[in-house]
This record gives C-alpha cells, sequence and structure tokens, in this order.
C-alpha cells in the first residue's frame, strides 16, 4: 500500500513536472525574438482549448483575452499618429507593422469569442482598436459584426457598429438601423436616442464626436479610455487620417508609375 | 431515518475535520491574489475574470475534496476496520451508504456556499454584484461534485484507494468531454459544429452506426455529463439561465447520484467486510 | 443462544490466486451467562467465525443463528456487542462523542446514552480522554473504548476479537474484570485470544479451532483434568546405564538437560521406580505433573493436523 502511495506520489509529482515544463516551454517560447502568436494559434484551437478546461470555458476565454490585450498593449496601443508637413506620422510603432500587428490581434480577438461568444467586450473594445488608419477597416466592421449575431440584444454593440458603418463604410442607412435597434434595447442610455434622431441632419464630424463622447462615458479602463480620447484628438485636428493615408499611398503610387 | 441522519452527521463531521478550513482560507488567498493581478491583465474586465477564476476555483478545491475524503472513504473504513463497528450495530448496509454520501453531499454544500461567500465579498468592493447566474453557477458547480462524489462512493467501493481516485479523476475528465461525445454520436450533421479537422470528421461519422455506435451511447450515458450543469459560461457573461435548464440539470445530477449510489449499495451489501 | 451449524466458509480465489477454506464445517452452540474463549493457531479461523458471527461474512454453507435469527438481520444484531481485532475509531471524534455514535445507531435514548457513555469511561479510566481526539489515543486506550463501545448497550452476548491484545498488565486485568462482571450479570461473552494464561483465569469453556476445525469444546476443567494422577520422574545416568540406554529403554521419555524426563501414572508409580533402580537408574527428583492449558492445545492442535495433514 504504502509502496503504491508512494509511487503515485511519485507519478503525480512528474505529471506536475513535466506540465509545469511544458508551460514554461510555451512562456520561452514566447520570448523568442521571432515568436509569432498566430502560431500558437493554430497548434491549441479554441475547441480544444475548451475541452482541456473540464467545464472552465470562460475562464479559457479570458486566458485567451489576456494573450489579446497583452499583446495588444505590445502593439497597437503603443502609437498614435502626428501630422507633421501634412503627412500623418506614426509615433510609437512602426507604421509598416500596424496591419499585421491588426491582424493577430484580431485572429486573437476572434478565437477568443469562438470559446465564448458572449464575451461581448471582446468584440467592442476589440473594435476599438482595430479602427486604426493603417489597417484594414473590415477586420473592425466585422468582429462587430459577429458580436450582434451573437448577442443580438446588447445596445452597445450596435451602437459602435452604427458609427463604424458612418465613419469607415460612409453607410448612413445601416447606422441608422442599427441606431434604431440600439433605442430599443435595455438598458440603453439617452445620448443613443439623441445620436439616433439627429443621425441625418447633423455633420458627420459632429456626430463622430457624440458617438466617441457617449462611448466614453461608458468606458470601463483607462486603455479604453486613453484610445478613444486619441481619436477624439484625430478628430479634432480637423483631418481625415484615413483618407490622407490612402492619398498618400494613391500618390506614391502614381509617383511609380511615372518612372516606368 | 434516525440511522442515516447520525450516520450523516457522523460522517460530514469526520470530513469536515479542519481541512475545510484551510481550503477556504487557501481559497480567499487565490482569489484576493488573482484579484489584484487581474487588474492589470484584463482591461475592464476584472469582476468577469475574478468570477470565472473564482468558480474555477470552486470546482477545484471541491474535486481535491472529494478524491482525498471522497474516494477513499469506504476502502479506507474497510482497510481500517473502522466500518467493522459501524456495521455490527443494528443497521442496514444501505443506510450505511447512504449516510456517508449525504454526509459528503452536506460537506459539498458548506463549502460551495462558503467559497461563494468568500467570492462575493471580494466581488462586491469591485463593482461585481451577487447575480442569479453566479448563484446558478455555483448550484451547478455543487451538482456536479455532487455526482462526482457518487461516482467517488462507487470507485471506492470497487477498488483500493489509489485506483478508486484515479477512475474518479478519470470519470470526471471523461464527464466534461461527454457532449462531445453525445455529439459524435448523434446526428453528423451537428458533427460540422465541432469544428474537427476533415480527418477525425470521417472517423467520427464512422460511429454513426453500428456496435461501435452503440457502445460509444453507452459510455456516454455512463458518464456524468457534466455539460449539464456548467453555467459557468452565464455567471461570466451575465446571461440569466433559463429556468427550465436549471432544473433539468438538477434533477439530472440527483438522478444521476442516486444511480451511483444504487450500485454503491448492491456492491456494499453483498461484499465481506475483511 | 448462538448456534454455529456446519458453517463452512471458502474465500474464492481472485486472478489465478487459490481460493482458501477458512472454516471446514464449525458446529457448536453457547448457551446462558458464560465466558468461552475461542483459541487457535494464527489463520485457524476464528476471526473470519467471528465476522460470520457479526454478520459481517455470509457463510459460503451451513448457517450461524442467534436467538434462532440471522445476524445478517440488522434487528438480531442489537443485543449484541462487538469490539473487531486491533480496533481503530475514527481520529477526528472524541472518545464521547463515538461512544454517543455507537449508542445512536443502537436505537439508544439520548439521556440513557449521556449516562452510559460517561459511566463507562469511567470504569475504563478514560474519563480524562473523554473530549480528547481519537487520533490522540494510544493502543491501549483505543482497545479499552474499543471494550466501551461494545458494551454502551447493555447487549446479552459479547463478541470480542482479541480483547485483551495490545493492553498493559493493568488494562488486562480491567478487561478480564469487565468480562467476569458481564458474565454475573448473566451475559454470554465469546471471545478468541491468543494468551492462553488470560483464558485459565476467565474462561468457563474453551472451544479450540485449528485449520479451520473445531477440535474441542470443553470446560476448562475437563481440559486441564488430563494431568491428574501423573507423577513426573527425573532420572539421571549412571555409570550403569548411560542416557542412550534410558532412552531405548523408556522411549516414551524426553531428554531434559542431562537427566531423562517420564510421566508415570500414580498406580503405577512404585512398580516403575523399584525398576529404575534395579535397572540402576539414579532418580533425581519426582513430582505431581502439571499440565498447562497451553500443553494441551499444544497437544490437541498437533493431534489434529496429524490426523488432517492430507488437506
Amino acid at each position: 500500500m504504502s509502496r503504491i502511495t508512494s509511487a503515485a506520489i511519485w507519478l503525480a509529482g512528474l505529471a506536475l513536472l513535466v506540465f509545469g515544463l511544458i508551460m514554461i516551454d510555451g512562456r520561452a517560447t514566447n520570448l523568442h525574438p521571432s515568436a509569432d502568436p498566430m502560431e500558437k494559434c493554430v497548434e491549441l484551437n479554441s475547441a480544444t482549448l475548451s475541452m482541456l478546461s473540464v467545464g472552465n470555458r470562460p475562464l479559457v476565454a479570458d486566458y485567451l483575452w489576456i494573450d489579446a490585450v497583452q499583446y495588444l498593449g505590445k502593439t497597437l496601443a503603443q502609437h498614435h499618429h502626428e501630422i507633421i508637413d501634412g503627412k500623418v506620422v506614426c509615433v510609437g510603432f512602426p507604421a509598416e507593422k500596424l496591419d499585421r500587428a491588426a491582424e493577430i490581434f484580431y485572429e486573437l480577438a476572434n478565437r477568443t469569442v469562438e470559446v465564448d461568444p458572449h464575451f461581448t467586450y471582446v468584440h467592442y473594445m476589440g473594435a476599438l482598436f482595430l479602427n486604426d488608419p493603417h489597417t484594414d477597416p473590415d477586420r473592425a466592421v466585422n468582429l462587430l459584426h459577429t458580436g450582434i449575431l451573437n448577442n443580438p440584444k446588447d445596445w452597445q454593440l450596435r451602437f459602435w457598429f452604427a458609427y463604424l458603418n458612418l465613419m469607415l463604410k460612409r453607410d448612413r442607412e445601416t447606422a441608422l438601423e442599427h441606431m434604431k435597434l440600439a433605442a430599443e434595447m435595455e438598458g440603453c442610455p439617452q445620448f443613443v436616442l439623441d445620436i439616433r434622431d439627429r443621425l441625418f441632419t447633423a455633420p458627420d464630424r459632429q456626430l463622430a464626436t457624440m458617438f466617441l463622447a457617449g462611448m466614453l462615458q461608458k468606458a470601463r479602463s483607462e486603455m479604453e479610455r486613453k484610445r478613444i480620447r486619441q481619436q477624439m484628438d484625430e478628430l479634432d485636428s480637423g483631418v481625415d487620417l484615413r483618407q490622407l493615408l490612402h492619398d498618400h499611398h494613391a500618390h506614391d503610387h502614381d509617383h511609380h508609375h511615372g518612372h516606368d | 431515518m434516525k440511522v442515516i441522519s447520525a450516520i450523516a452527521t457522523h460522517s460530514f463531521r469526520e470530513i469536515l475535520g479542519t481541512r475545510i478550513l484551510y481550503s477556504i482560507i487557501a481559497y480567499a488567498a487565490l482569489v484576493m491574489l488573482f484579484a489584484i493581478l487581474a487588474s492589470q491583465w484584463t482591461i475592464g474586465e476584472e469582476v468577469r475574470f475574478i468570477t470565472d477564476m473564482g468558480l474555477g476555483a470552486m470546482l477545484f478545491l471541491g474535486l481535491v475534496l472529494v478524491i482525498t475524503r471522497g474516494a477513499v472513504t469506504l476502502s479506507r473504513e474497510i482497510e481500517k476496520k473502522t466500518v467493522l463497528v459501524m456495521l455490527a450495530r443494528p443497521i442496514h448496509r444501505w443506510q450505511f451508504v447512504v449516510g456517508n454520501f449525504l454526509g459528503m453531499g452536506l460537506v459539498l454544500l458548506l463549502l460551495v456556499f462558503s467559497l461563494l461567500l468568500v467570492l462575493v465579498l471580494i466581488l462586491l468592493p469591485m463593482g461585481g454584484a451577487v447575480s442569479w447566474p453566479l448563484l446558478g453557477a455555483a448550484w451547478g458547480v455543487f451538482l456536479e461534485l455532487l455526482m462526482i462524489s457518487a461516482v467517488a462512493l462507487l470507485a471506492s467501493n470497487l477498488s483500493s484507494p489509489v485506483l478508486a481516485t484515479l477512475i474518479t479523476l478519470l470519470v470526471f475528465l471523461a464527464g466534461h468531454m461527454a457532449s462531445n461525445l453525445h455529439v459524435w454520436i448523434s446526428q453528423a450533421g451537428d458533427l460540422k459544429d465541432l469544428h474537427l479537422p476533415e480527418s477525425m470528421l470521417q472517423v467520427a461519422q464512422a460511429y454513426q452506426s453500428g456496435p461501435a455506435h452503440w457502445f460509444l451511447q453507452a459510455a456516454y450515458y455512463l458518464l456524468p455529463n457534466m455539460a449539464h450543469v456548467n453555467f459557468k459560461m452565464n455567471a461570466a457573461d451575465a446571461i440569466s439561465i433559463p429556468g427550465a435548464r436549471l432544473v433539468a440539470g438538477t434533477v439530472y445530477a440527483f438522478v444521476y447520484s442516486i444511480i451511483a449510489t444504487w450500485i454503491s449499495i448492491a456492491i456494499f451489501g453483498r461484499r465481506d467486510m475483511r | 443462544m448462538v448456534s454455529f451449524d456446519s458453517v463452512e466458509k471458502v474465500y474464492p480465489g481472485a486472478l489465478g490466486k487459490k481460493s482458501v477454506r477458512a472454516l471446514k464445517g464449525v458446529s457448536f452452540s453457547l448457551e446462558g451467562a458464560e465466558v468461552v474463549a475461542y483459541v487457535g493457531p494464527n489463520g485457524a479461523g476464528k476471526t473470519t467465525s467471528l465476522n460470520i458471527l457479526m454478520g459481517l461474512h455470509a457463510p459460503t454453507s451451513g448457517r450461524v443463528l442467534i436467538d434462532g435469527k440471522s445476524p445478517q438481520e440488522p434487528k438480531t444484531r442489537a443485543s449484541i456487542g462487538y469490539l473487531p481485532e486491533r480496533p481503530y475509531f475514527y481520529e477526528q471524534l472524541s472518545a464521547k462523542r463515538f461512544l454517543m455514535l455507537c449508542g445512536r445507531l443502537s436505537g439508544m435514548d439520548r439521556s440513557l446514552l449521556q449516562r452510559r457513555a460517561s459511566s463507562l469511561l469511567d470504569e475504563l479510566g478514560l474519563a480524562d480522554a473523554a473530549h480528547r481526539k481519537l487520533k490522540a489515543f494510544s493502543r491501549g486506550m483505543l482497545q479499552r473504548l474499543g471494550m466501551a463501545q461494545a458494551l454502551i448497550h447493555d447487549p446479552d452476548l459479547l463478541v470480542l476479537d482479541e480483547p485483551l491484545g495490545g493492553l498493559d498488565p493493568l488494562g488486562r486485568q480491567l478487561v478480564r474484570r469487565m468480562i467476569t462482571d458481564a458474565r454475573a450479570r448473566g451475559k454470554t461473552v465469546f471471545y478468541s485470544s491468543h494468551i492462553l494464561s488470560d483464558a485459565e483465569l476467565i474462561a468457563d469453556r474453551v472451544a479450540v479451532l485449528a485449520g479451520g476445525k473445531l477440535v474441542k469444546l470443553a470446560s476448562l476443567d475437563e481440559l486441564t483434568r488430563s494431568t491428574e494422577g501423573k507423577r513426573e520422574v527425573s532420572l539421571a545416568p549412571s555409570a550403569d546405564l548411560s542416557m542412550e540406554k534410558m532412552q531405548a529403554r523408556w522411549p516414551e521419555g524426553t531428554a531434559v538437560g542431562d537427566v531423562w524426563l517420564l510421566t508415570v501414572d500414580e498406580e503405577g508409580l512404585e512398580q516403575f521406580l523399584s525398576q529404575a533402580i534395579a535397572d540402576g537408574a539414579y532418580i533425581r527428583e519426582v513430582r505431581v505433573a502439571q499440565q498447562t492449558l497451553e500443553d494441551t492445545l499444544v497437544q490437541l492442535i498437533r493431534g489434529s493436523s496429524e490426523r488432517g495433514g492430507g488437506e
């Protein structure tokens, strides 16, 4: 009996050590300069992780979200834009790497909501950071769209979806449709109704400020507030960064063509 | 009834000892630690994270208790001959088994309730609230532990303490995959929901009929389907738990536990107490 | 009161192990106020018999009845007090609480139980330890507490498995007294033991078990009477009669040191002595033979294993 017990304890200890080794190995791999979270995502898909969590799916979602937030802190949240001599200058993070960073963050956020489709904050917050002039606007819109499909009764997701439709897609009809729905939902604050009513009368810039002010009011974390203020500042500068970047890009392209 | 309550009270006290107190202190410390760390890890989702962490730790601590006390109860009593003194009294053996199971259930109820209290006390100052989904999830954790302790009792009836612990752990793990197993053996259309790789999908489709199908079907009913009592997602996302689901889960857990205890009684009633 | 009727017990062998026939048709009965010692070598089947008597094991064939009822019926056990071998109780409980639990399971009334538990603890010298947890109890204290739980509901039959094991001389005296007290109050006591000197002190009858069979069940007097009227003669070798010659002359004797020891009937003593002197033996000592219970048992058990050697 005592031999069996000690053998069992020995085995359990060994298993624990092996498990610890694997965990440390994972962390160490992340510290390699070439580490790419995409690789990890592919290795452990959400279904496998959920199965391994023995009934703690939300915790797996939390883990993935923490991963995503850490990645976010190292990339997308690092930079801001300044306009110097009519050119958009990206400060704090190399502009050319922003799109790739957004792609990886988008992937991580998607993994998270795959595990927990009702983790609305991921949709909401993810879209906030994915809305960057240097990156593909569709990712932010897509993330919110899946969020709405998964949580049709969340006013905040629809509100934010309406904003992106208005500002990125210039689609006032879709924006109105979702603002109307948002206004009917439980817990919807007054400013949603105000913005809905003025959607076709107020100028875009004023509407955008109202949207962002509303979001700021409901913000839950410092990181979120900082990001919203940053977007408000960019709005105040009076320049449409995305348009400006697009123009630059088109110009460069033309220039390039000219030499051929 | 008097006999059962005497045995249940006794086994409750015996399991309780000082261990539960340590568990609660350890749990509180753990959750506190995570509460402090959480604000740096998650952005704006501290309450959710602590809730998930708290419910996960609750299950884990309960499992440790069931395995260290429950899974060894009977085999240890037989080994140390404490059972002889009890069974020499004018009691039925089934009363002994039922009393033991109820004692364990009582301990688990107390454990879950105390840990829930600790969790709520940590959550409240952080802006959390005592919500129905949270209470439901904690109830689900209790039901899950109840099923596992019934399995542990059965396993300890069948084998040595070490093997009983192993069996209990395996049933716990497999019980969490039972719902996946169910999708495997049910309609092929549902298989797509599992997001399986193509090769696995083909294997799964092979299990849709024939003896393999019946074998898996039997395995499914043998295992406790923990998904029935897992409301942690509702607690995390503050989604109310439909009453029907709560009732169905509760009934399922009780019926499963009763069946396991039933079999325990049959085995325990016939064996020679060495 | 208690009857064993050709009780057999076979433990089936698991996984290729041989099955074990622990009891091979044991029959006897106990009646009235008496103390019966159940003795025999290790593995004779004593504990198995007691387990069957308590309904903890089921006999393979034959039957055990207590007042005409099977001990596997819970009600039958209401009037039995049982002490298992090397008792070990719930270590988180205090002595008092443990006795209360035992009493409650025997269906005792709470106030009576309170009184009885206190007086028993007192009687067994455990009053000071009444509220101490059992994990702090020594082997001897547990054994005494075991006695207390067996007596708590004042049963008519006491079944005790090695009640004197693990006790110091004082404790043994205490338990022996409790056993004889129980007999004085009209109870039947059936106990197994290795310690034969205790059986000589307290038992009325002795049941001898060897190799799963009841070899003898007789009163203590009967078992020790067989040595009455015998004399032990010690012969020392002389110039005329060496040890070798004595051995050839009286092969039934045994060599003890430098003397040849013989047991002789009282009637033939005179004749034997004159014959021995004539043969040239030197008679060192003649005394009354004293056969202990132990001697008798050794003979009985040896005899039974010779007879049943084929099994």
